[in-house]
């Protein structure tokens, strides 16, 4: 009876996948698969931003991405702990993450619409349209949640994650 | 017990003041919006309040401005995500409200309004965040600050 030598091929591509988005993948808790599937998000919302201010489109892009970033967040709390409620320790990095992820879009949407004050007369871009209205106001949440939800992410060590996973 | 309830209303003080702020940023930026010239400087001023307010309170409190402990940082993440929530759902709602409904909700057109608009955002942001502060602080926290 030959001894099983295993794949070669799949243990390597398992490799490349534990090493790329770290352990936890195949439940969806990853932290760092978390935070790429966010910066994917971000990516989209500034895209649709982008296109709605240039045109008709883009304003439903902007909401794809806003629903897939509080999706995402629903989906990882409750794989990560069902209905119970938050430790100590998730609550200060749930506060933690929401204070970034909240105070981060606050202050850069503050910023811009103090500079509107100055400059919207020479060109500076600044929502007209209702379609440019509603894709700024979900732009803006959507940010909230894709930023908060990879500070959470950042701040989870992967210990944690293993944890999760063991129980 | 004495002490207890003069903390008690030290912290209320603090509730106090912030939503007093809160409230004349409020009408500062209906002020604003109604095209008054001074409401723009109203809101502004109750914001630079809110800042010094924050810094100055902790600063009187302690002597100096010190690294935050665990508990103080937890209660400070609170409060600024707090904050910043509401600050940040209030624009968002009003500018999908502006976008779904076609009553001539206000928005922001001349310079003035859109500064208001800015001071006002990150104001709100301040006041929330000390008035969560303010009330999430147990009484024998600031007591011993106090002792300090």
């Amino acid at each position: 009876m030959m001894a099983f030598k295993g794949n070669k091929a799949a243990e390597k591509l398992d490799r490349l996948a534990i090493a790329g988005i770290g352990t936890n993948a195949q439940n969806g808790v990853a932290p760092r698969l978390s935070i790429l599937a966010n910066l994917l998000f971000l990516a989209a919302g500034i895209a649709g931003l982008v296109l709605c201010a240039q045109g008709d489109v883009g304003s439903g892009l902007v909401f794809a991405a806003m629903f897939a970033a509080s999706t995402h967040t629903v989906i990882v709390e409750q794989r990560k702990r069902g209905n119970a409620p938050l430790d100590e320790r998730e609550r200060a990095i749930f506060w933690k993450a929401t204070a970034i992820g909240a105070g981060v879009p606050c202050v850069l949407a503050a910023c811009w619409v103090m500079l509107l004050g100055n400059f919207a007369d020479q060109g500076m871009w600044q929502p007209d349209r209702p379609e440019e209205w509603r894709a700024s106001g979900f732009f803006i949440l959507g940010l909230m949640s894709q930023i908060a939800n990879i500070a959470s992410a950042w701040m989870t060590p992967s210990y944690a994650a293993d944890l999760l996973d063991d129980e | 017990m004495m002490g207890y309830r003069a903390n008690m209303i030290a912290n209320w003080k603090h509730v106090i003041a912030n939503a007093a702020l809160m409230l004349l940023a409020f009408a500062g930026m209906i002020a604003a919006a109604r095209g008054v010239p001074f409401g723009m400087r109203i809101v502004m001023l109750t914001t630079l309040c809110s800042f010094g307010y924050t810094t100055f309170v902790r600063a009187r409190q302690v002597g100096h401005l010190p690294r935050l402990d665990e508990r103080e940082l937890a209660i400070a993440s609170e409060g600024i995500g707090a904050g910043a929530l509401v600050s940040l759902g209030l624009a968002s709602s009003w500018s999908v409200m502006i976008a779904v409904t076609d009553k001539g909700i206000w928005y922001p057109d001349a310079a003035d309004e859109w500064q208001a608009l800015g001071f006002f955002l990150l104001g709100l942001m301040m006041q929330v965040k000390n008035l969560v502060v303010a009330m999430s602080t147990p009484p024998y926290a600031a007591e011993l600050l106090d002792e300090e």
